[in-house]
């Protein structure tokens, strides 16, 4: 799914934090990096496209549908059906074991399309991330490592368009590093989904179609160039 | 559904916090139900005992204390009447007139004194054995004959009114010579004799043993002993050194054949300064009165209740929120909308209602059966 986004202008408030994107063009497909330095707004640009905040001006655009133009029960279907996201803090509930964490968006979401079994999905997904054993064990007792992959399955599982990751390999060691890169990377590609990931790991940077620098962005630079 | 399995899952999870919160709710549930509950029952089982037994002759004094005396065999120290009364009133023509004398106990249960009109008048059936027929026999009502493991051809030893009165009332060993059929009434728990047999476990008569005859005794030609056991060798020596008519009853049941012999016997009785004739119906009414009014005292204190426990949930509920407003965002974040959040809390909140209800009702329906039999158990 491509994304476009047109003059758009963030802030939380007056005197805070402010992003401003002229112009950046994301093709339907593309494996793309957010890079820079903390506090440079690659968070927000992620949850901008998401539709989880919306900009005081400019448009984002997913596929033909302007997001931030859309009510906030709009924009919240949209998410569910088109977007996965991986949040840098995982965003587990605490109470559930990790299949209710990793089935939680369907039992919030009557409209989430369900393929197959979603049980035998659960199993299969979580069978990729090396969480299949692990499926019945409270989340809260599970390493950092974990818990992402957690996070990771969770957001791949309704197999969306568009995937966002917030640092998303943030917390693994390095061989889980790299497989569960390359998970995102073909569950992007057999579903045809754009992949944006923000990191910090430059080692990770030669793996992506596009690295977009936020360190550009602080000049207020268009950031197609 | 999905909302209900989540809520399920979150209070599985936070089970002690669950857990207080459906027994506080529980007990704000159960205390209006129990008395309610306890309150029809005892007006059901009291009313019921009553509506049997038209009228109650006694000792003039508490009209409570007589009525519950005569319909539950409980402890009456009014007073007596004299069995003369009884023998006038069966005489006079006006009904059904029943003695009753209950005064000691056996094993722990009421010792009845009666005759054998009792039974009919009660409709009692006999479960096993016979009716009593010799002084000494008695029959057990259902309760007390599986309470003390009784049977016919058993013994059963009366109660001593006080341990350490050595010159007072002997135990009288019993004959058991039947078990009653259970009727959920205060006679399941009665051990009925005959009223001459309750005069000699009072001390009103005796017997003498021969056998303990001796003729070399310088100081007594006959040796006399106070029995412990009325038996077919020693039965023919019991007598009463009064006239039994001057003898003590402790209530007299009278069925008047009719409206007109009802206020007879009432007349008979208004003027008196010894005794008193009392309709148990009335007495009940008014002594459930009492009760209603009580009633409405704990309702109108039930509803603070409720009204304290309903802010202390919502107290709760808000502060719930805002421990788990995490909790909330992430769900947000998945796409829940605000409706679901909200239906999620409605959730948990109503598996702890019924959760709590259930307890409530188990809880209150034990209360109640509990209350049915202490009913029944008045006596003392």
């Amino acid at each position: 799914m491509r994304v476009t986004i047109e003059n758009l202008e963030f802030e939380y408030g007056p005197g805070r934090f402010r992003l401003c994107i002229p112009d950046l063009q994301i093709e339907a497909g593309t494996r793309m990096a957010f890079v820079g330095p903390s506090g440079s707004g690659k968070t927000t640009l992620l949850r901008l496209i998401a539709g989880i905040v919306t900009p005081q001006s400019g448009t984002v655009t997913i596929g033909e549908v302007p997001v931030n133009e859309l009510a906030d029960a709009g924009r919240r279907a949209f998410r569910i059906r088109h977007v996965g996201f991986v949040f840098q803090d995982f965003r587990l509930v605490e109470h559930l074991d990790v299949r209710e964490n990793i089935l939680l968006p369907y039992r919030l979401n009557d409209a989430l399309p369900v393929y197959d079994s979603i049980e035998s999905q659960v199993k299969q997904q979580a069978k990729r991330l090396d969480l299949a054993d692990k499926l019945d064990s409270p989340v809260d007792e599970l390493s950092q490592g974990e818990q992402q992959r957690v996070a990771i399955c969770r957001a791949l599982l309704p197999r969306p368009d568009l995937l966002l990751g917030d640092e998303p390999t943030g917390n693994l060691d390095p061989k889980n590093k790299d497989r569960i890169l390359d998970q995102l990377f073909q569950q992007a590609e057999s579903a045809e989904a754009t992949l944006v990931m923000v990191t910090h790991d430059h080692a990770l940077l030669d793996r992506f179609d596009r690295v977009v620098d936020f360190t550009k962005f602080q000049k207020q630079e268009a950031l197609n160039e | 559904m999905n909302s209900l399995w989540l809520a399920w899952l979150y209070l599985r999870r936070r089970r002690v916090a669950a857990g207080v919160m459906v027994a506080g709710v529980a007990l704000a549930l159960y205390l209006p139900l129990a008395t309610h509950w306890a309150a029809n029952a005892f007006d059901e089982t009291l009313g019921a005992r009553a509506a049997t037994t038209p009228m109650i002759v006694g000792a003039r004094g508490s009209r409570f204390d007589l009525v519950l005396h005569g319909l539950y065999f409980r402890a009456h120290s009014e007073g007596t009447v004299a069995h003369g009364e009884f023998t006038a009133l069966r005489d006079a023509g006006h009904g059904r007139v029943i003695p009753l004398h209950v005064q000691f106990t056996a094993g722990g249960q009421p010792v009845v004194g009666t005759s054998l009109d009792y039974f009919e008048f009660r409709e009692l059936q006999m479960a096993r054995g016979e009716s009593m027929m010799l002084l000494g026999d008695c029959v057990l009502g259902a309760n007390a004959a599986s309470e003390l493991s009784l049977s016919p051809g058993d013994k059963l030893k009366t109660d001593r009114k006080n341990l350490f009165d050595l010159a007072g009332d002997y135990p009288l060993q019993l004959n058991v010579t039947g078990v009653l059929s259970a009727t959920g009434t205060a006679d399941d728990e009665g051990v009925f004799v005959d009223v001459k047999t309750a005069w000699i476990i009072a001390g009103h008569g005796h017997g003498h043993d021969e056998s303990k005859y001796n003729a070399t005794n310088s100081l007594s030609a006959k040796m006399v002993k106070t029995y412990l056991e009325i038996t077919p060798k020693n039965m023919g020596t019991f007598h009463f050194h009064s006239d039994t008519t001057a003898l003590p009853l402790t209530a007299i049941l009278v069925e008047p054949m009719d409206a007109k012999e009802t206020a007879m016997v009432l007349s008979r009785y208004q003027h008196s300064d010894q005794l008193q004739a009392l309709k148990p119906p009335v007495i009940v009414n008014e002594m459930m009165g009492m009760v209603m009014r009580v009633r409405q005292f704990l309702d109108a204190n039930y509803v603070m209740v409720a009204g304290a426990m309903g802010m202390l949930l919502s107290l709760i509920v808000a502060l719930s929120r805002r421990l788990r407003s995490r909790e909330m965002q992430t769900l947000f974040l998945l796409g829940c909308s605000r409706g679901t959040q909200y239906s999620l809390q409605a959730a948990e909140l109503i598996i702890i209602f019924i959760a709590a209800f259930a307890l409530a009702l188990v809880a209150a329906w034990t209360t109640v059966g509990w209350a049915r039999d202490y009913l029944n158990t008045l006596a003392g």
